[in-house]
This record gives structure tokens, C-alpha cells and sequence, in this order.
């Protein structure tokens, strides 16, 4: 890494950040088709397929993950990972269970957008823009106010499927256990390898560049969501 | 850059005991996601019997083999002829299609029409009640293109026994239809866009009388003759 100039460092950012908005255009969806018409054929409690398939969309979906590694990133106390990791849980859970109940449909784009966005948020905040800018965040609540987004998206992507209304409440638990299942898989890959990192000296060098990363990734996820919002 | 330095505490790498039992209990989690989960539902390869059982090889199967509803109604023969989409939904058209295949329609007919307005996500179903071998002819329309299952559901068996005919995403469908059972046969209705869809239908066929369900449950319909 050493050798890398900062114009070829772009480049690889770049090509970084186009990977991740392809890996999630290919994985962000991928609720959809080939899963619906079984799904739909599911009249009352089915609570694998959904446990399996809200387990699926967490450890495939690239934008969670993104926002997860930024939340942890700089996150080294196991108790400070829990706390934070359960405000995002209350937040999407919360608006996963309302939204489906309630039926909310908002557009999947801009919710993705958002989610996107959140991506963005989190890295700039990990890159110290807030306190240059000197902006005090309430880092917890700004986590369980874009958990709530993450809700919301989970809820809207729960609706495509165009699940059956009888079994709904068990089916969604399913669903929502199936999310935290999920995420623990994914952050117990996550936090491992990151700990792996930390305990090099390279950490303290390439912190700040990850993050731009994950700044540029937010920013390919966000406007890949706009663009498709704008086309439909 | 000299503001940017997070607190960086120490992290000593783990022991070699440590990324042993680590690794190893991670290969575990991993063969049991394997061979319970991912297996069952990505491949289809159930080895231990919990995929059938759970419903998770379901969701290894594509295409129409996905719905054993529409597996099962689209083994039937002799169930849905699809017409031209201007075909007039009248009881000289019924009797014609019929005919042409070797059928004949009960002398006493009745014609129907309907309307609804789908908000966005909202869905409803309306189905009409035949017997055995009763015939209709329909043709409905939708402002903007629904989710569509032209399904029926047998008097004899229920819900389990359901047989779907037609799933897709439509704004129009006109056919006839000989109802494979005795039982209510009819269309479910799903508006998949953020603005309000409306559907109407017109038919003519052996049926008395209609049922719709929605978000209240089930409701009798009284049919409106044209």
C-alpha cells in the first residue's frame, strides 16, 4: 500500500466503491422474483422460510453491512458494540413490525436512498466531520433514528413479497428474528476481521481511508437508489 | 489531518489457542447453516429431511414450480380458454367458445359488473360461486398493470386445496372459464404502485351470486346485472 500514489488510491476507491453499488444492485433485490411466488403460495404460518429469508437479506444486504462496519468501527469495548448494535435492532425492528402491520408503502428507492445516506452519515462521522464542522452528535440516537430507515426498507422489501395476510404477525416475527440472526452472523465476521486490523499498526494509518471508502460506497449506494427512483 | 485521531487503543492479536478454537467453532456454525439452511434453501438439497419439513425447499424452486397452487391448476384441461382482449364478455361469445370446443352452456345465464379502486398496496379478491363444469366468460380491466392470480377454491378441500390458473402481473385478461369444481372461482388483486388502480370486470356466466375478500375478511356481493 505504500507505493500507492493518491491518484491510483482514488482509482481503487473508485472501483471499490462501483463493486459495492453493483454487489448491491445484484443483492439488495434479491427478494424478489424468484422467492415471490413461492412466498405467495404460503397461506398462514411459515416461520423457517421467513426466519431464512430475513437471515438472508441481512448477511447479503451490502447497505446494512456498510452501516453496521461504520458503526463498530471505531467500537473496540464489547459492551459499547451491544449498546450500539441494539439501538440499530430497536429502530429497525420497530418500524419493520409497524410497517408491515400497518401497511406503509413508501418507495423503495428513496427508502434505499436513505439507507444509503446512512452509509454516508456514519463515515463522515468516523472520519471526524462532525467535530471539525463542530457539530455535537448524539452518536446513539442518530444510530437508532437511521435504524428506523433500515426498518422501513426491511418493511418495504417484506411488502413486495406480497405475503399472505394469514399467518402475517407470526411469519414477520420469523422474519425480524431471522434479521437479528443475520446481523449477529454478519458482525461476528465483521468485528473479527476488523480486530485483526486493530491489532496492526496499519490501523492507525489506514483507518482514515477505509472510511472514505465507506464514504464513497454510501455515496455510489445513494445515488444508484436516486437514479432508479428518477427511471421509474 | 491532525484532528483526526480517534482514541486507538491496543489490540493484541489473539492467541493461537484462541484462532484455533475460533475457527473451529465458526466451521461448525457454518456446516450447520449449511446443511439445515442454505443447502435446503438455495439447492434443494435436503439431507437431513428439515428442509421439507420447515418449508425451506420451497424456496429453492423456480418458475411455476415455485406454487404448488399453479402447478396443480395448470395440469387441468379444458379450464381457461384466454380470448382476444376486445372479445365482447357476452353470452353469445360463451356460448361460441364453447361450442367450439365441444361444450354446451346451461340455458339460464347471468351477467355481472364490478368496480373497485385499489389504493396503492391494497389488495382484494373477488370470486363467483359455480358448480362443477358451470361456465362464465369475463374480461377485466386495470388502470395500471396489478399482480394477478386467477385462482379457485374447491367447496370440497378449502384452502389447501387451492388451484391457481393464471399468476402474473396484467392490466387486462379476457377468457372463458368451466370451473374444474364446485367451489368459488375468482381473481385475487394486488396494486404494486404507490397510486391508487382501478379494476373492473364484466362477465356472463352459470354463477348466482359472488363473494369478495378484503381487509374485513369475507363479504357476500350482490351481483349487478348489465
Amino acid at each position: 500500500m505504500q507505493a500507492l500514489k493518491p491518484l491510483p488510491r482514488l482509482a481503487v476507491a473508485i472501483g471499490i466503491a462501483v463493486l459495492a453499488a453493483w454487489a448491491s444492485a445484484a443483492f439488495a433485490h434479491d427478494l424478489s422474483q424468484a422467492n415471490k411466488t413461492y412466498v405467495q403460495s404460503i397461506n398462514g404460518p411459515a416461520p423457517m422460510p421467513f426466519f431464512y429469508l430475513g437471515a438472508k437479506h441481512m448477511v447479503t444486504g451490502i447497505d446494512h453491512l456498510l452501516f453496521l462496519l461504520g458503526v463498530i468501527f471505531f467500537l473496540y469495548k464489547l459492551r459499547d458494540i451491544v449498546v450500539y448494535v441494539s439501538m440499530f435492532t430497536i429502530g429497525h425492528s420497530t418500524t419493520l413490525l409497524l410497517g408491515v402491520l400497518l401497511g406503509t408503502g413508501l418507495n423503495s428507492y428513496l427508502v434505499d436512498a436513505i439507507i444509503g445516506f446512512s452509509v454516508m452519515y456514519k463515515a463522515f462521522e468516523n472520519l471526524g466531520g462532525f467535530r471539525r464542522l463542530g457539530i455535537a452528535i448524539n452518536t446513539k440516537l442518530a444510530v437508532l433514528v437511521f435504524g428506523l430507515f433500515h426498518g422501513l426498507g426491511l418493511a418495504t422489501k417484506l411488502q413486495d413479497l406480497g405475503a399472505s395476510k394469514n399467518g402475517l404477525l407470526e411469519n414477520l416475527i420469523a422474519f425480524n428474528v431471522g434479521v437479528e440472526a443475520g446481523q449477529v452472523i454478519a458482525l461476528a465476521i465483521v468485528v473479527v476481521l476488523l480486530d485483526f486490523w486493530r491489532a496492526t499498526p496499519s490501523f492507525a494509518r489506514g483507518a482514515r481511508y477505509a472510511n472514505l471508502l465507506l464514504l464513497l460506497a454510501g455515496m455510489a449506494l445513494t445515488a444508484y437508489q436516486i437514479a432508479g427512483y428518477a427511471q421509474s | 489531518m491532525t484532528d483526526f485521531a480517534p482514541a486507538t487503543p491496543p489490540v493484541t492479536l489473539p492467541s493461537r489457542r484462541r484462532v484455533i478454537a475460533g475457527s473451529a467453532i465458526a466451521a461448525v456454525v457454518l456446516a450447520l447453516a449449511l446443511v439445515f439452511f442454505i443447502m435446503p434453501a438455495e439447492l434443494g438439497i435436503d439431507l437431513t429431511g428439515f428442509g421439507e419439513r420447515s418449508g425451506l425447499t420451497g424456496l429453492a424452486q423456480k418458475g411455476p414450480a415455485a406454487n404448488v397452487y399453479l402447478q396443480r391448476g395448470l395440469q387441468r384441461k379444458n379450464v381457461l380458454f384466454p380470448l382476444p382482449a376486445d372479445a365482447r364478455p357476452d353470452e353469445a361469445t360463451l356460448r361460441a367458445t364453447l361450442a367450439a370446443h365441444g361444450m354446451a352452456a346451461p340455458a339460464k345465464l347471468q351477467t355481472d359488473h364490478w368496480q373497485v379502486e385499489l389504493q396503492p398496496y391494497e389488495n382484494i379478491e373477488m370470486k363467483y360461486l359455480l358448480k362443477q363444469g358451470e361456465p362464465m366468460i369475463f374480461a377485466w380491466r386495470a388502470s395500471a398493470p396489478v399482480h394477478v392470480d386467477q385462482h379457485s377454491v374447491p367447496d370440497q378441500g378449502g384452502n389447501p386445496a387451492t388451484e391457481s390458473f393464471v399468476i402474473t402481473d396484467a392490466s387486462a385478461q379476457t377468457a372463458v372459464y368451466v370451473a374444474p369444481f364446485t367451489g368459488i372461482h375468482g381473481w385475487f388483486w394486488q396494486n404494486q404502485s404507490l397510486n391508487p388502480v382501478t379494476v373492473s370486470i364484466e362477465a356472463t356466466g352459470a354463477f348466482g351470486r359472488a363473494v369478495i375478500f378484503d381487509q374485513g375478511g369475507e363479504h357476500p356481493r350482490q351481483l349487478q346485472p348489465r
